[in-house]
């Protein structure tokens, strides 16, 4: 006790009185890390106060602020609207992150404990989901199953009525596509717990006597729980931000969630801010504390994946005669997720109108809508101005959050502030985040609404909590020692940081620059608000089109883009995976 | 000679998490002069490896200087922190620390070419850096792309690099751990060869007591943040200072006792074991007693003698009498054991001597092989 408060005391003798020497260890890194907590302050608190202050703001009908009040909460408190809008949302995420769930779940398990046939189908149904642009998807399955799709066609032909089996501009109808959206993520992310988790235990329950079910029930569930709560809270995060549905079906349908709330109160006119910045606040408060829980949830995943940890090839379940109903249960959801959609996408890009699939429909088929995308000025300047946006976003991000990253995994000055204010973005729902930049812009001395680099930077302040993550982990997996065999090779910091750790760094920087990349090229809740008329991108305008029902070209453009983007993507890989082999070995 | 000596003085370093000591080194002093092959010898996790980033800048002492060649590193009264980019240290890391992104000849002329207190030409760091390679024996491997090696080359381009700017002291933290037996055992020789000739002062790092014997000069032994004795190899071994000295570095019998008379440091006394017995043995530096008080002697196995004591017959020369209670042949040599009243001692004999379980027998050693050892 004694020795700890003389250690105590010593600590503070040698540190206090002498500030040279903190300043002779960390002079550099002080001032880069007092710069980088500025910028990101910058960045990441004034859309909050923004919020804030507007759902605070009494505004007149011209848009100007007179005062303080509290009328557009009391409105959330008395509006059965707000409930109900409340009800929808919870309704929808949570039933969706249910069926993603148990589908990426069902198909998790059987590829990655069982044998059964048609693994790697599934693989590439998930990754190539993965990168088409969500509105896409969306369009493609409201096709699927909508009047004059497939479905309600073979319904008629099958009952002889005129009626349809489903409707999807409803919830359900909201809720099957976004948990069809959600599945690939979920299987991915799934398989890879699965494969973590030690086959020794579930081997051990089944020489114990144990019936494969219950060996199901009472080992691999109870193993992966933790990791599956996790998860499930994260697409459910996810689903109660998404945007793309809800706008998609949800409006059309009159099936209001708070994101499409939000953005409906913007786009009226007069806008109604204060209600648009009242849900938004509620919107990040919710997600706010959903993302505290879930930080907990996934710590304790963590702490269970490294007691099973210990990698080996487990012996997969023998499924025996059930094999081929598991194949096929694989292949319908390679069909409905990944076959089917494209399919559609084909048909309606290569077909004039929105048609039934018929053959007569077949004489019509023309590239014209081909043409058109890759003719028309308009579609340049779009993929233009996407590129522009995402490759400002990703690089930016990945230089600020290299660094942050660096401070942070080594501890050094500043590294706690500077995680923190990375992460604290990932509260924002893209659409709340819009509302809040749209403002902010609006109140800027100089004009900046209506420019691509409006988007850009809400881009960069949404993404940099990903960035932060490949960044910190990079660093991680860097051995300390070699940037301490630098300094003392008489490297000052900044040059280590320049000579070593940078070109170390890079494959991991880059893989976060790639991930932000092509999430970014495919945004469409943050630009939604932010896009003007010289400042679309394409995923805006993909909107555009389906609401202007031209969804030929839409289509027509969803697939070259998708090409393009696949292309972009194999090329960096290419160059990183080379990259780091001249590097690693 | 004049002095790249170092010297150490209440070197001091704790780490505290959450108001409680989780380790470091407690008040370190020692002096070494120019040249010297200096071992930091203990257990994992007793501060070896914090002594040495202190010494090389990469900790910060609660406490404590530092001076290598005269100048001053670090002074915590004075407040004087060198940074370590500027000490002119090279160091060798456990990990080795290779940089993957560099070829060998990059990664060893690294010091030259980000050097402070001079600039290196083209020429020279060329000259320089193929000079240190050829002391490792890597002169063909200059270009080669440092993932292209094996463990014992990384090691010698680790080395290579910090030797290159001719250094004032060395610093080496376990650099032999990841390597295999065989080649553990060539490096131990070559390091400690490549040491006197380039006759930089050297501080080693090592939990093995065996590579500690054969390099150093002087060895400071650590336990839990304590140096707590240093000196030559022979001194440690055959003068252990304390328990955890005498049974840390080798196999040692421990036997409990009253001390007789009183007497001095490195003086003769008598102990006398519970049953009466009583023999002669030897007190360490600072290892006065008093009558009456208890001991604890460190006896090592290859010290004693053992010899058949015949009826009738007394039994001369200092040592204890007991009955064999277990005999083991290991081929170089045949392990007794020997149960005394209460404590059974090990003795390591000729091998070709044949005494038996059962056997009374008398444990002969001299008077300088029984230290008596501080609790
Ligand atoms: N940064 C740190 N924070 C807290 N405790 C630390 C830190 N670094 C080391 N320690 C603790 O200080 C003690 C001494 O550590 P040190 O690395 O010096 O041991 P060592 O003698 O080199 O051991 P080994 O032979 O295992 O390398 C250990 O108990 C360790 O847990
Ligand atoms: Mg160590």
């Amino acid at each position: 006790m004694t020795a700890t408060s003389r250690a105590g005391r010593a600590v503070l003798r040698t540190w206090l009185p002498s500030g040279r020497i903190l300043g002779g260890i960390g002079g550099p890194v002080r001032v880069l890390a007092l710069v980088l907590i500025v910028l990101l302050a910058l960045l990441v608190i004034p859309p909050i106060l923004t919020l804030v202050e507007l759902s605070f703001s009494d505004i007149g009908l011209d848009g100007t602020r007179s005062g303080f009040t509290l009328a557009h909460y009391r409105d959330l408190a008395g509006d059965t609207d707000f409930i109900r809008v409340l009800f929808n949302t919870v309704v929808f995420a949570a039933s969706a992150t249910l069926i993603s769930l148990l589908l990426g779940g069902t198909l998790a398990w059987l590829v990655e404990r069982t044998n059964t046939p048609f693994k790697r189908l599934a693989y590439l149904t998930a990754i190539v989901s993965l990168g088409t642009p969500y509105v896409l998807y969306v369009m493609s399955w409201l096709y699927i199953l909508g009047r004059a799709g497939p479905v309600n066609q073979l319904y008629r032909w099958l009952s002889g009525g005129s009626g349809v089996l489903f409707d999807p501009y409803t919830l359900t109808g909201m809720i099957v596509v976004e948990g069809f959206l959600w599945s690939p993520l979920v299987f991915l992310l799934m398989a890879a717990s699965f494969r973590m988790a030690n086959a020794e235990m579930e081997e051990a329950a089944r020489m114990n006597g144990a019936s494969v079910f219950d060996t199901i029930r009472l080992i691999s569930l109870r193993l992966a729980w933790p990791a599956i709560l996790a998860l499930a809270m994260f697409v459910f995060i996810r689903n109660i931000e998404s945007f793309e549905v809800p706008a998609l079906i949800g409006i059309p349908g009159k099936v209001q969630v708070l994101t499409t709330d939000i953005y409906l109160a913007v786009k009226e006119f007069p806008p109604q801010l204060g209600h648009a910045a009242s849900f938004s606040v509620v919107m990040l408060v919710l997600i706010a504390v959903l993302i505290h829980f879930y930080g907990r949830i996934a710590r304790q995943a963590d702490r269970y994946a490294s007691i099973t940890g210990k990698g080996f090839r487990p012996r997969p379940f023998d499924l025996g005669a059930a094999r081929p109903v598991a194949g096929a249960v694989i292949v319908v959801i390679f069909l409905i997720v990944l076959a089917l959609p494209l399919m559609a996408l084909v048909w309606m890009a290569l077909t004039p109108y929105v048609a039934p699939v018929t053959l007569a429909g077949m004489k019509t088929l023309s590239l014209h809508n081909f043409i058109a995308v890759l003719t028309a000025p308009y579609y340049l300047t779009l993929a233009v101005n996407t590129l522009l946006v995402s490759v400002f976003a990703a690089t930016t991000a990945m230089l600020l959050t290299g660094l942050a990253g660096w401070l942070a995994a080594r501890r050094r000055f500043g590294g706690r502030i500077v995680d923190q204010l990375a992460t604290v973005p990932l509260i924002f729902p893209g659409i709340v985040l819009g509302v809040a930049v749209l403002d902010m812009s609006l109140r800027m001395p100089f004009s900046i609404y209506g420019t691509v680099w409006l988007i850009g930077f809400a881009y960069l302040i949404r993404y940099m909590p990903y960035g932060m993550r490949y960044a910190y982990s990079g660093v991680l997996q860097l051995h300390r020692e070699l940037e301490e065999a630098s300094e003392a090779s008489g490297a000052g910091v900044l040059q280590t940081l320049g000579r070593i750790t940078a070109p170390l760094l890079s494959p991991a920087l880059m893989a976060g620059w790639l991930f932000i990349f092509l999430i970014a090229s495919r945004e469409l809740s943050i630009a939604v608000l932010l896009a003007g008329p010289q400042s679309q991108v394409i995923a805006v305008a993909m909107l555009d089109l389906w609401q202007n029902g031209q969804a030929g070209e839409l289509s027509a453009l969803g697939l070259l883009w998708t090409v393009l983007m696949v292309i972009v993507a194999s090329i960096f890989q290419y160059l990183e995976r080379r990259g780091s082999t001249e590097t690693f070995g | 000679m004049h002095g790249n000596g170092v010297t150490v003085e209440n070197l001091r370093k704790i780490y505290v998490t959450s108001e409680q000591i989780a380790g470091g080194i407690h008040a370190a002093n020692f002096n070494l002069p120019e040249g010297t092959f200096f071992t930091l010898l203990g257990p994992s996790g007793c501060g070896k490896t914090t002594t040495l980033r202190c010494i090389a800048g990469l900790e910060q002492p609660d406490e404590g200087r530092i001076e290598v060649g005269g100048t001053t590193f670090f002074d915590a009264d004075r407040g004087i922190a060198v940074p370590l980019n500027r000490r002119g240290i090279g160091m060798v890391f456990q990990s080795y620390a290779i940089w993957p992104h560099m070829t060998v000849f990059e990664n060893v002329s690294f010091p030259l070419r980000v050097a402070k207190d001079r600039s290196y030409g083209r020429e020279e760091i060329r000259a320089l850096s193929e000079k240190a390679l050829a002391t490792v024996g890597l002169d063909q491997f200059a270009d080669r792309s440092a993932t292209r090696l094996s463990g014992g080359q990384q090691q010698r381009v680790a080395l290579a690099r910090a030797i290159v700017r001719e250094p004032r002291l060395l610093l080496l933290d376990e650099p032999l751990s990841n390597l295999d037996a065989s080649l553990r055992e060539t490096m131990r020789q070559e390091l400690k060869r490549l040491q006197r000739q380039i006759g930089v002062t050297t501080i080693y790092v090592t939990h093995d007591q065996a590579e500690a014997f054969e390099m150093s000069d002087q060895i400071a032994v650590i336990d839990k943040g304590h140096v707590v004795q240093i000196g030559a190899p022979e001194s440690i071994y055959f003068r252990p200072k304390n328990i955890f000295v005498a049974s840390f570095v080798g196999n040692t019998n421990l036997v409990r006792g009253i001390a007789t008379g009183k007497s001095g440091n490195n003086a003769a006394t008598t102990v006398r074991l519970p049953s009466g017995a009583a023999f002669r043995c030897l007190t360490t530096d600072g290892g006065a007693l008093n009558g009456g008080s208890a001991v604890t002697v460190s006896i090592r196995p290859e010290a004693i003698a053992v010899g058949l004591v015949k009826a009738g017959a007394s039994t001369t020369g200092n040592g204890l009498e007991g009955v064999i209670s277990d005999v083991a042949f290991l081929g170089n040599m045949r392990r007794y054991e020997i149960r005394l009243d209460q404590t059974v001692i090990t003795a390591n004999s000729d091998p070709r001597q044949t005494l038996g379980i059962g056997d009374r027998v008398f444990a002969r050693f001299d008077l300088e092989d029984a230290i008596v050892l501080a609790e």
